[in-house]
This record gives structure tokens, C-alpha cells and sequence, in this order.
């Protein structure tokens, strides 16, 4: 697969700055700062991708829309939605690094660190109250759309933790695909998608036209991130490198592993997996890398996430390919190959 | 060999997964060739011929990212048949409504929204009729000297099957009159509503109007009609609709541009 364009990195550069803009804007510069406002900041302030407002932001412009406040505001409640999962999410994984630094709860202890999530959360509304005075009807679907992706999104982590607290090994490709479905697409590609093209068309269009190109499009970035914790540079990608095994996280390698795996080596895995988190040691952690290599796990994952670009070209050929040209067409359909590309 | 030959590997042959231009518009039947294939295009010989129609994929010989790729269709096409609002507390009728009717668990945004501006039209329209009366009878009966810009406007055209037509409606008193122009003999509707806020209505005949397609759900499978334009010339809007015979019945709609910004919708409604 070729190159992402430059245009990805000149969009997201240039969306990521104008969001990041919006989000400083919402969030409270009031007290009490030190023990939850500066919590509350500290997240949006590290960065990261900025992919899902700019997805937002590229649809909405690719289908007509004006780059309007409503617009942006949509965008800017996106990332802060995103932010404050990601809070809870690095607790429930008992997660160490978060975009180069300590995970919020490892400087501040989880008490702290849930309050300024659930602070986070809510600030994630404000641009939509907002927008609501514009223009109700729309704000009100946004507002559905908002609360109905995170629910999803809910449902996808739930289904994950419980299977790593009963130590679940029986899955399937198919459990695998309908957690990341839940868990990643609503929140990283879908709802993005869906919220860009429902402010471009007024509410006219049916959002269910974008759920295919928004799972193809997340599932593919899921898989690729899955891959980049198993071998990528621990400075660019921003997380502790194998971390996910560390945590126990069935992903599409691990999957694929108990598939292959010898019964002794499953039962070794399987053991390590049910093995309290604190107690695991890094030798096993060490011997499940050696064995995915040995079986092609990484391989094998890489090829799928690949396969899932390709069908969400193709789903983005059927939705774009009556849109005029644009950048934010490119823009879309670089993405493509950006998510299975990146390193980082 | 000379320095400047370079070694070539033999072209690989690509064994999964294959895409094929007769499934980019989910056709039902799976590209010639496509190992493992029963007569509806699913390895495994599924019958859903929904989740066969959804299938992005030609399936190729059972390997294990293949079987991969299809379990990831199978769980959005299910996904998307259920629909998304699951979970959704019963609105206020208790979610007693038959399927299809507002208020039912699993109605989409867009249907939301489109109900919720459908009720507000009808009611302007109901005002606008109204008001029309009120002004007649004030003024004797005759109706005030038009003027431009007219009020914003929702407007509908219906055509019967048959014959390509040309087909004029009319909304409310004040409203821009709508041209149908069909070269197609299936029975279409027409609505097209216009952002008052957008000034489009205000800048004058001489606006540019766009429209690049009008979609249909997803699940239907449908391609967008393409062949659609939409004018704005003395004082009325007319819609050209080119050949319809290959799209299947359903509700088809997309953004009305001017300059780049969206003004406005347009929705086609096949029968």
C-alpha cells in the first residue's frame, strides 16, 4: 500500500489546531484549578492525532458544509468526549503513559483522576448546548448522536473488561470485530463520520449510509494500533510497548494465537491470562511475543487490517464518489491508507 | 547483467481479499472466479441475502484473513440491520407503534429530524394558507403584487408512473414555484426545502444551484442518482431528474449547494 498523502498530515495539522483552538475555549479557567480544572486541561493539552474532529470537520466540508462555529463546536465536543474516555480508559487499564507522559491517575491517584473524567465528559456537552441556539433541530439530532455513541462505546469497553475479569479465551474474530465495532468505530470514525454528514445535510440524509465506511475505517485503525503496541517505537507511539499483553487485551493476535496455539502453549497463555495484573511477569510477556512471531500473528493481523482499508475504500468510492473534488475528499480518502500506515 | 538492469520479481498472484467492481454496488452475485462461493456469494453458504448484498468482499478460497474479513462484514451488516437504537427508552407511546412509525424504538436521527422538520413545514405551510386567506379577505380578494425574495420555501412535486413529464406544483401562497422535469417513467415525489437562512432565495434568479448526488440508505443497496439538477430561473426552482430505471424504489437525498455552501435538501422519492 502506497504512502498517505500529504494531505492527511496537512488536515489534521491544520483541523487538529483549529479544534484544539475551540476545545481551549470550553474548557473552565475557574477554581477549583489544582485539584480538578488543571486535571481537566491536562489531557486535551498533550496533543494526539486529532483524527476524529478532523474526520468530523472533512465530511461535513465534503458534502457542502461552511467550516461555521456549529460546525467546529460539533468537532471540538468530539475531542473532548474522546479525552475524557480516554481518562476512565487508562484507569481501567491500569495504564501507565498516555501521549508521551503518566496517565492522569498515576500523577493524581483514581479518585481524582474518575472526578476529572466525569468533569471532562460533561464540559464535552457545552459545545453542543451552544450550538443548540442556532439551530435546535440539528443540535438535538447531534445531541442523540452524542449520547447514542457513547453508549456504544460503553458497550464495547464493558464487553472487554469482562472478558478479561473472567478471563474469557473461547473468542472468536467475530467477538473480536463486534467489540472494536463498539468499542473504537462509534467513538474514533463513525459517529465522526455520521455528526460531519448529518450537519452537512441539514438531518436529510440517513447516518446508517456512513456506519459501513466508519467500522471498515476504525476497525482498520483498531488492528493497526493493536500492532503498533506490539512493535512500535514507544516514543512516537506515545503508550508502554506491550502493553496490551501486559493488560491481557484479546486482540485479533492474541485471538489468533489460542487458535494456533500447541495445547501446552495454550494452557501457558490462558494461565497468563488469568493471572492478577500485577503478578505478570515480563518472561511471559516476553515468551507471547516470541510465539506470535513464531505463528505470524502480527502478520496475519497487519493483512486484515489491510484487507479492512481496502473494503473502506470501497465504501468510501460508493459514498464520496458524487461529491465535487476537494481537498477534504483527499483528505478522506488518504486517511485510508493513514491508518494502516502510521507509526505512531 | 549491467549496473543499471534491475532484478524484477515475478508479479504475485493476489489470493485474498479480492475486490471486484461488480461488488462495489453490492450486487448479490460474487465476481466469476471467486473460489469458495455458493450461489450467493457467502463461503459458508449463509442465506441472508442481506448480509450477501452487503458483502464488499469477493470471497476467495477459505483462508484465515479471509474468514477474518467476513466475520468483520457479518458483524457491521448485523449492526446495521438491527439498527442503532437499541436500548432506547420507549418514547412517549410507549413503544407500542407499529414498525416504521415514529416514536419507535430504532428510529435513526435522520428520521427524528426529518419528522421533526416535516411537522414544522406542514404547520408553515398550514400558517402560510391561513395567512394567505387573511390577506384576501383584507384586501377584497386581490392578492398583494409578488415580490421577490418570497418567503423561504418547502416545496413538493409528484409525478404519476408513466410518461416522462414536466410537472409543475405549488406550495404556499408566497412560495417559489417548483418545475419537475422527468425523462423517466417511474412515479417519483419531489421536496425540495431552501435555507431561508442560507440567502439563496434572496440573492436573485441568477443563483448557481448544485446538487451531486442524492443517496439512499445503505442498506438498500441503491446507487446515489446522480443524474440531477436544479435550477433557479424566473422566479421558480426547476429539478431535472434524468433516467431513473436502474435505481429501486426508496428515498434518495442530498445536500442543495451554492458557492460550496449547503443551502438547502432535496429528496426523491421512488415508488
Amino acid at each position: 500500500m502506497a504512502a498517505p498523502p500529504a494531505v492527511v498530515s496537512e488536515v489534521l495539522h491544520e483541523y487538529g489546531a483549529l479544534v484544539r483552538d475551540a476545545v481551549r475555549e470550553y474548557l473552565p479557567a475557574v477554581e477549583p484549578r489544582r485539584y480538578l480544572y488543571d486535571l481537566v486541561a491536562d489531557y486535551p493539552g498533550r496533543g494526539g492525532k486529532m483524527m476524529r474532529p478532523s474526520l468530523c470537520i472533512a465530511v461535513a466540508r465534503a458534502l457542502g458544509a461552511p467550516l461555521d462555529p456549529l460546525l467546529i463546536a460539533a468537532a471540538a465536543s468530539i475531542e473532548l468526549m474522546h479525552n475524557a474516555m480516554l481518562v476512565h480508559d487508562d484507569i481501567e487499564d491500569e495504564s501507565d503513559r498516555r501521549r508521551g507522559r503518566p496517565t492522569l491517575h498515576s500523577q493524581w491517584g483514581i479518585a481524582m483522576a474518575i472526578n476529572a473524567g466525569d468533569a471532562l465528559a460533561l464540559t464535552s456537552l457545552r459545545p453542543l448546548l451552544g450550538a443548540a441556539t442556532s439551530n435546535p433541530f440539528l443540535a438535538l439530532g447531534i445531541l442523540e448522536e452524542t449520547e447514542h455513541m457513547a453508549r456504544e462505546s460503553a458497550e464495547g469497553q464493558a464487553l472487554e473488561l469482562g472478558w478479561r475479569a473472567e478471563n474469557v479465551v473461547t473468542l472468536e474474530e467475530r467477538d473480536y470485530f463486534e467489540m472494536v465495532l463498539k468499542k473504537t468505530c462509534w467513538l474514533a470514525t463513525i459517529h465522526p463520520v455520521r455528526l460531519g454528514a448529518l450537519i452537512a445535510v441539514v438531518g436529510r440524509v440517513d447516518p446508517t449510509a456512513f456506519v459501513r465506511f466508519g467500522f471498515y475505517l476504525g476497525t482498520a485503525f483498531q488492528i493497526q494500533d493493536d500492532v503498533l503496541n506490539l512493535v512500535g517505537d514507544e516514543t512516537a507511539y506515545g503508550k508502554e510497548c506491550a502493553g496490551d499483553l501486559r493488560q491481557g487485551k484479546r486482540t485479533l493476535m492474541i485471538i489468533r494465537l489460542l487458535q494456533l496455539a500447541t495445547a501446552g502453549e495454550r494452557d501457558r497463555l490462558v494461565a497468563h491470562l488469568g493471572t492478577p495484573l500485577a503478578e505478570r511477569r515480563d518472561s511471559e510477556i516476553r515468551w507471547i511475543r516470541d510465539r506470535m512471531d513464531h505463528y505470524g500473528c502480527i502478520d496475519y493481523a497487519r493483512q486484515v487490517a489491510h484487507a479492512m482499508a481496502d473494503a473502506a475504500r470501497g465504501e468510501y468510492t460508493r459514498l464520496f464518489a458524487p461529491v465535487p473534488p476537494s481537498r477534504d475528499r483527499d483528505f478522506l480518502e488518504g486517511l485510508i491508507t493513514w491508518v494502516v500506515e502510521r507509526t505512531s | 547483467m549491467s549496473d543499471h538492469e534491475r532484478k524484477r520479481r515475478p508479479e504475485p498472484a493476489r489470493t485474498h481479499p479480492v475486490r471486484h467492481p461488480s461488488s462495489a454496488f453490492r450486487s448479490d452475485a460474487p465476481p466469476a472466479g471467486a473460489g469458495g462461493a455458493t450461489t450467493n456469494g457467502h463461503p459458508d453458504g449463509h442465506t441472508d441475502a442481506q448480509a450477501a448484498a452487503g458483502n464488499p468482499f469477493a470471497w476467495p478460497a477459505e483462508d484465515p484473513v479471509s474468514r477474518a474479513v467476513r466475520a468483520g462484514c457479518d458483524v457491521v451488516e448485523a449492526a446495521v440491520r438491527r439498527g442503532f437504537g437499541l436500548g432506547r427508552p420507549p418514547g412517549p407511546w410507549g413503544g407500542a407503534w407499529p414498525p416504521g412509525q415514529p416514536g419507535q424504538p430504532g428510529w435513526t436521527t435522520g428520521q427524528w429530524v426529518d419528522a421533526a422538520t416535516g411537522a414544522f413545514t406542514m404547520w408553515a405551510q398550514w400558517l402560510d394558507a391561513w395567512s394567505a386567506l387573511a390577506r384576501s379577505i383584507v384586501t377584497g380578494g386581490a392578492e398583494p403584487a409578488g415580490a421577490w425574495p418570497p418567503p423561504p420555501v418547502s416545496t413538493t412535486g409528484r409525478s404519476p408512473a408513466g410518461a416522462p413529464s414536466h410537472t409543475h406544483a405549488h406550495a404556499g401562497t408566497g412560495a417559489l414555484r417548483l418545475a419537475v422535469e422527468l425523462r423517466t417513467a417511474r412515479a417519483v415525489s419531489v421536496q425540495l426545502e431552501l435555507s431561508s437562512g442560507s440567502g439563496v432565495i434572496a440573492s436573485g434568479p441568477s443563483t448557481a444551484l448544485e446538487v451531486y448526488g442524492l443517496l439512499a440508505p445503505a442498506a438498500t443497496g441503491a446507487p446515489p442518482i446522480t443524474d440531477v439538477t436544479v435550477a433557479i430561473a424566473g422566479g421558480g426552482v426547476t429539478v431535472t431528474l434524468g433516467s431513473l430505471e436502474q435505481h429501486p424504489a426508496g428515498t434518495y437525498a442530498g445536500a442543495v449547494l451554492t458557492a460550496g455552501r449547503a443551502c438547502g435538501t432535496l429528496t426523491v422519492r421512488l415508488t
